[in-house]
């Protein structure tokens, strides 16, 4: 009996020695969030540490892996393709970027207005944002088609081309036919946004700028942008990240062909990793943008965490 | 107000409808383009002059799709496996938002950053070592690991959304509730959930349709029909005809009307998840 009282006494003083340290609902806390921690551990953190380590080892799939210090990354700076592959993520990435963000404005800009059948419009014009992109990629590689394609046809007898066009397989073209998809895929999500930023603006800096005598384009470029701002910084800024990592449409469209014309870091790292069965290489070829991928994810995930907060 | 819409309107106005009418052609035509494809027969279709309008409508693409290739298949693995990641990011997250938002507990700042930060983690950085993951615990080609896989997605967005939406249900409630004897697990289920259904629709169907769509993963730990979704499916269907363009178009047309279905019926919901910068695109 003594020892029970004098028991009682003590763990409630660990419990709340416990609960200074840890906090006030620690035990119930760390039960609902255990799940989510393991995800987060379990699939995330661990295996992202993983492919960074992997980056220095040779290791087949399968097979004993083996360490090899900087060997992959001298393998990939000689290596004519990965350069190739370089320069493509990065015209891919800009003008997908640019075009989105210019395209979306303007359609942005245009529901913006009073307009009949509007919530209709912004419907339609969104769909392609909301079908798979696989489904995207391949309408479009039909429609891209050399012999049998429709814009092949339909441009020539409009005569805007004498001859057809080999849209998915000359090394000149390829790259862009599939930049325009990526603009078409991801323009709705970018109009979306700046949309939604463009109803933030109150009307009445709109009616001031009209009291001090400025032009449809002076109240654009003093009104409309800045207030645009933080909107435009987010998206693009995340739109980045994503574009920059989405393979689906080359892979797809082209599959980085004719001759790695039109590889990207996203499919060069598949090919690598899977196919050719080098998950070392294939971690090091994802990695290759990983100092600019990690600012802009750190960046990003801070603006994200002061939207949270306002 | 009405005037207001006026300057706004005044400058635009010469191009609107031209742009509008371009933009539309260029966003719908595509769509278009793939329903007529899937409806043509073989011989309406590849010829040197393609039929902007078809002549002549046949089911026959839509009938090999269900009853001569694997996709009946591939459409139970994407529904299970969407489904499944739905159910479980939604318990996963909604106890997890609950503790962040409401319960004072260390780590918590440091679990709200790395859900933010995991969810910018491009799938691209993470297939190699999950697929090593998911090989030496042996669930390649499986629908196990499929979902274990698209959780890293579902898990941090589901939090994060949800997060945001607690703390718009006012304390207070949840206060009467715990002076009247509930429990926090109690006033969770009693007081918050109910009144955060909006957020829990969309959350539900963002992870569906992110799933749904899903293909990196799927092309990586899935190589047979028995594990393989809807959109890996399409592209493994390529190499197995010449003329496969219609049967192509018809798969393609059944696997996006889950995702444009939920669309249509939560895009009020879905304007308000993308701009919480809930999505990628």
């Amino acid at each position: 009996m003594a020892e029970l009282a004098m028991a009682q006494p003590a763990t409630l003083h660990l419990g709340s020695r416990l609960k200074r340290v840890l906090g006030r609902d620690f035990a119930l806390a760390y039960w609902l969030i255990a799940p989510s921690v393991l995800v987060l551990i379990g699939l995330i953190a661990f295996p992202f540490v993983r492919a960074i380590m992997l980056a220095f080892y040779s290791q087949p799939i399968g097979g004993e892996g083996r360490f090899i210090g900087l060997e992959n990354y001298r393998t990939l700076l000689h290596d004519r393709i990965w350069w190739l592959s370089f320069r493509n993520t990065l015209v891919y990435t800009i003008f997908g970027v640019g075009f989105k963000t210019a395209v979306g404005l303007v359609f942005a800009l245009i529901l913006h207005q009073e307009l009949r059948g509007r919530t209709i419009l912004r419907a339609l014009l969104f769909v392609p944002w909301s079908v798979p992109i696989v489904v995207d990629a391949f309408v479009w590689r039909w429609i891209y088609n050399d012999l049998n394609g429709v814009l092949n046809y339909v441009l020539y007898k409009l005569h805007l081309i004498n001859e057809y066009v080999l849209w998915t397989s000359d090394p000149k073209i390829v790259l862009w036919a599939i930049i325009a998809v990526v603009v078409w895929q991801g323009t709705p999500f970018y109009m979306m946004n700046f949309l939604a930023g463009l109803q933030s603006i109150p009307d009445e800096l709109y009616e001031a700028a009209e009291i001090d005598g400025a032009s449809t384009l002076q109240s654009f470029l003093h009104v409309t942008l800045p207030g645009l701002k933080s909107v435009l910084i987010v998206v693009t800024l995340l739109s980045t990240i994503w574009t920059s990592n989405e393979l689906q449409f080359v892979y797809i469209l082209s599959a980085g062909g004719p001759a790695h014309t039109s590889e990207i870091f996203p499919t060069l790292a598949f090919f690598t990793s899977i196919p050719g069965r080098e998950l070392g290489l294939g971690a090091a070829v994802a990695l290759s943008f990983f100092p600019l991928l990690a600012s802009l994810i750190v960046i990003g995930g801070r603006v994200l965490l002061r939207g949270a907060e306002e | 107000m009405k005037r207001s819409a006026d300057i706004r309107r005044s400058g635009w106005r010469f191009f609107t409808w031209p742009v509008l009418g371009v933009g539309l052609i260029w966003t719908l035509f595509p769509f278009y383009w793939m329903l007529t494809t899937a409806l043509k027969p073989n011989d309406d279709m590849y010829r040197p002059e393609p039929l902007l309008v078809p002549v002549r409508i046949t089911l026959s693409h839509f009938h090999k799709v269900f009853f001569d290739s694997h996709f009946p298949e591939f459409f139970r693995n994407s529904t299970i496996v969407a489904l499944a990641v739905t159910i479980l990011s939604l318990v996963v997250g909604i106890f997890a938002a609950y503790a962040i938002v409401r319960l004072d507990f260390r780590g918590k700042n440091l679990i709200a950053r790395g859900l933010i930060f995991s969810y910018l983690v491009p799938p691209v950085l993470l297939f190699i070592p999950l697929f090593e993951l998911i090989f030496k615990v042996g669930l390649l080609n499986t629908r196990e690991g499929l979902i274990l896989a698209y959780l890293t997605f579902t898990v941090p967005f589901t939090t994060w959304l949800l997060m945001g939406y607690f703390r718009t249900v006012p304390v207070a409630l949840e206060e009467a509730a715990l002076v009247d004897g509930c429990t926090r697990l109690t006033a969770l289920f009693r007081i918050i959930l109910p009144l955060s259904m909006p957020a829990i629709v969309v959350t539900a169907l963002f992870s569906f349709t992110l799933s749904w769509n899903e293909f990196l993963y799927a092309l990586t730990f899935t190589s047979n029909p028995v594990s393989q979704t809807v959109t890996v499916g399409l592209t493994s269907t390529v190499a197995e005809d010449v003329f496969f363009w219609g049967v192509m178009m018809a798969a393609s047309f059944l696997i996006a009307i889950p995702p444009v279905a939920l669309y249509l019926l939560g895009q009020r919901w879905v304007v308000r998840g993308l701009t919480a910068g809930a999505v990628k695109g």
